[in-house]
């Protein structure tokens, strides 16, 4: 089980700059005017200029055997918290648990922990076999031992007549499946993998997941996996954890995630691209409403549509629309559907046509969207604001 | 397929003066206005070869080149590490510059001041003055190709490692050092030939006790033994040519 307490860590923090460098920002941002200031950025919910990038009071807790999915946008730092879980990194504040054992300042190689990164990162001047067998090798496991090992996990990933190859005379797939035989054979406490099919074709892709999950249910092996595809991240995940600006979002099954977002970055990045904001009549606090373009339905108007089209702004207490009338503006093929984006006065919202319908672009459609639908949620302003949890994940 | 222009400068570059010294070797008395050596004759080269002077010349001359390349490597592999992969490289870029120093700053300079402290310091006329002095000459010509090195080699694969296992000295040795060998062997054989081929230093710092090839030879070239002083230039080419073969083939075997 891994748990995670507190983690935080900023780069680069002042204290590592040189005068000069430090200097050097001060002027560059002195007259620079596009750089933003730390004002600007906290207004936009972003974390400070001076502080950079950085990590923030990270909780998680992952069970054993468990497969938790961190999913966020590019540069949101799922990477960064995989490099400090795995010793790659050194956090400047925060606890790091596997199995009770408090590893926050063990060094990455006795922390028992596999990772599998982006690129396969063969060693080239090693056979494959000799790859497989590295881990088993670093443990001064004998060779017979080792490669009698090494040969089983490569019969594994269906590999085993490719032993001695070296690694550039297989493809791209061939290679991250070695990468995954010699992430496995040293039997990980925890296996951490940073986006390990983003390389590959989307059939491969589909292929390799599949390959992962059946040996890491067989396995048991508590595994933390980052992506920022959508599709990875359901099939893949017991759990998800989304993440924004070095923080937590959102931590729950993928059901409830999809079905329930808290943060209007999550159902974003879950697919909700239809988000009308409102604000409350007093104070500041605002809400948006959000709904998924497939749980609008988009169809050609039968009768004469309204004059004063167009949608008000919505009150917090009542969905934008139920029926409401636009001009398609743009049609969308994706994978086996349609997305019609339709022009409703001000506003653009993407919604599904109905199957064996077709719309063309410029025709008037009619979208309709049940109440129980649409999703009321607050403005988050806080960029890394504790992590709402739902009720389904387990206590840490 | 070489170009022409490349052809013609290897010939009148190398081969011209290369097959001129090997000539003069090979004649007894060749002088002007003869256009062929009246006489050719291993006496030269017989005098040479089995002169005890010479072998000691080569094995000293060889052992500093030797010796030289070992500092450089040990000093060159962390410093080019800090520099390419390290907050060193980043936030000090000039520090590059200072290591390449001296390739731009002529050898006399250093060499007047260091032979005042080694006279000081009862080092003038040794071995050691003239590795000491011979190894700043020869550092960047290590520095260069192992920073190429590291920056192409990167970080990825000793962070893989490391998260199979691997400790410090397990990374090196198993994962950077394979990868790095041509890098290493291209340092150590310009390393080689460059402090091979120094001799103002040893003829300076050495005063005449630390005796290489060139040493050897400048007394003939001097004294008018074109013959003698003309095989002694060929086997301090070859010298330097074996040096650099040997490394190549390191090269060649790093590689695979």
């Amino acid at each position: 089980m891994l748990r995670i307490e507190h983690l935080g860590w900023v780069y680069p923090t002042q204290e590592d700059m040189n005068p000069v460098n430090r200097w050097m920002r001060h002027v560059t941002a002195r007259f620079k005017k596009s750089i933003k200031t730390d004002k600007e950025h906290a207004l936009q919910g972003m974390p400070p200029k001076s502080t950079s990038f950085g990590i923030q009071d990270v909780h998680l807790c992952v069970e054993q055997g468990e497969c938790v999915v961190l999913f966020g946008a590019s540069g949101c730092g799922k990477t960064t918290l995989l490099k400090l879980i795995a010793g790659l990194l050194r956090p400047q504040q925060g606890s790091i648990f596997v199995a009770g054992k408090n590893i926050t300042q063990m060094p990455a190689h006795a922390r028992g922990m596999g990772m599998v990164f982006q690129q396969p990162l063969l060693f080239p001047h090693m056979s494959v076999i000799d790859n497989v067998a590295f881990p088993l090798r670093m443990r001064g496991i004998g060779k017979r031992e080792r490669w009698a090992q090494a040969s089983q996990w490569l019969h594994a990933v269906d590999l085993q007549p490719y032993a001695a190859q070296m690694p550039h005379r297989l493809s791209g797939g061939q290679q991250q499946r070695v990468a995954l035989a010699r992430a496995f054979i040293a039997q990980p406490a925890v296996l951490l993998m940073d986006e390990p099919f983003s390389a590959l074709d989307p059939v491969l892709r589909e292929r390799m997941r599949e390959l992962f999950k059946t040996l890491q249910r067989e396995h048991q092996t508590t595994t933390l996996f980052v992506t920022h595809d959508r599709d990875e991240a359901f099939s893949l995940a017991d759990r998800m954890v989304t993440m924004a600006y070095g923080g937590i979002e959102q931590i729950g099954t993928p059901d409830v995630l999809y079905a329930r977002p808290t943060a209007l970055r999550t159902a974003k990045l879950l697919g909700s691209v239809n988000v009308f904001s409102c604000a409350e009549e007093q104070g500041n606090v605002q809400h948006h409403w959000v709904i998924r373009p497939e749980q609008v339905t988009v169809r050609p108007c039968t009768e004469e549509p309204p004059q004063n089209r167009g949608i008000p702004p919505p009150q917090t207490k009542q969905p934008p629309f139920s029926v409401q009338y636009g001009t398609v503006i743009d049609v969308r093929r994706r994978k086996g559907h349609v997305r019609y984006v339709v022009q409703c006065g001000h506003v653009r919202v993407e919604g599904a046509g109905i199957q064996g319908e077709t719309i063309q672009r410029a025709q008037t459609v009619e979208m309709r969207a049940e109440r129980h639908h649409w999703h009321c949620m607050p403005t988050s302003t806080q960029p890394s604001a504790p992590h709402k949890t739902n009720g389904s994940e387990p206590p840490c | 397929m070489v170009s022409v222009s490349v052809r013609i400068v290897l010939l009148c570059g190398v081969l011209v003066p290369l097959g001129l010294l090997v000539a003069v070797s090979g004649a007894g008395i060749w002088r002007w206005p003869q256009l062929l050596a009246p006489q050719w004759s291993w006496d030269a080269w017989t005098y040479v070869l089995f002169s005890p002077d010479t072998w000691q010349a080569v094995w000293t001359g060889g052992s500093i080149a030797l010796v030289v390349t070992v500092l450089n490597l040990l000093v060159c592999w962390p410093a080019a590490d800090a520099l390419t992969r390290g907050k060193v490289g980043r936030d000090y870029p000039w520090m590059e510059a200072l290591l390449y120093v001296p390739i731009v700053v002529t050898g006399f300079l250093p060499l007047m001041g260091l032979h005042r402290l080694f006279i000081r310091f009862d080092l003038a006329d040794s071995y050691i003055a003239v590795v000491l002095v011979t190894w700043p000459v020869a550092l960047p010509y290590m520095l260069r190709p192992l920073m190429a090195g590291f920056a192409t080699f990167g970080v990825a694969w000793e962070e893989q490692g490391r998260m199979l296992g691997a400790k410090s000295w397990q990374s090196g040795w198993y994962i950077v050092l394979p990868q790095l060998a041509p890098s290493i062997a291209m340092g150590c054989s310009l390393s080689m030939v460059v402090a091979w081929s120094q001799h103002i230093i040893p003829f300076l710092l050495g005063g005449g006790q630390v005796r290489t090839v060139s040493m050897v030879m400048m007394p003939f070239l001097v004294g008018g033994e074109w013959g003698i002083g003309a095989s002694y230039a060929v086997l301090y080419t070859a010298g330097a040519c074996v040096l650099f073969w040997v490394s190549g083939a390191w090269v060649r075997k790093g590689w695979k």
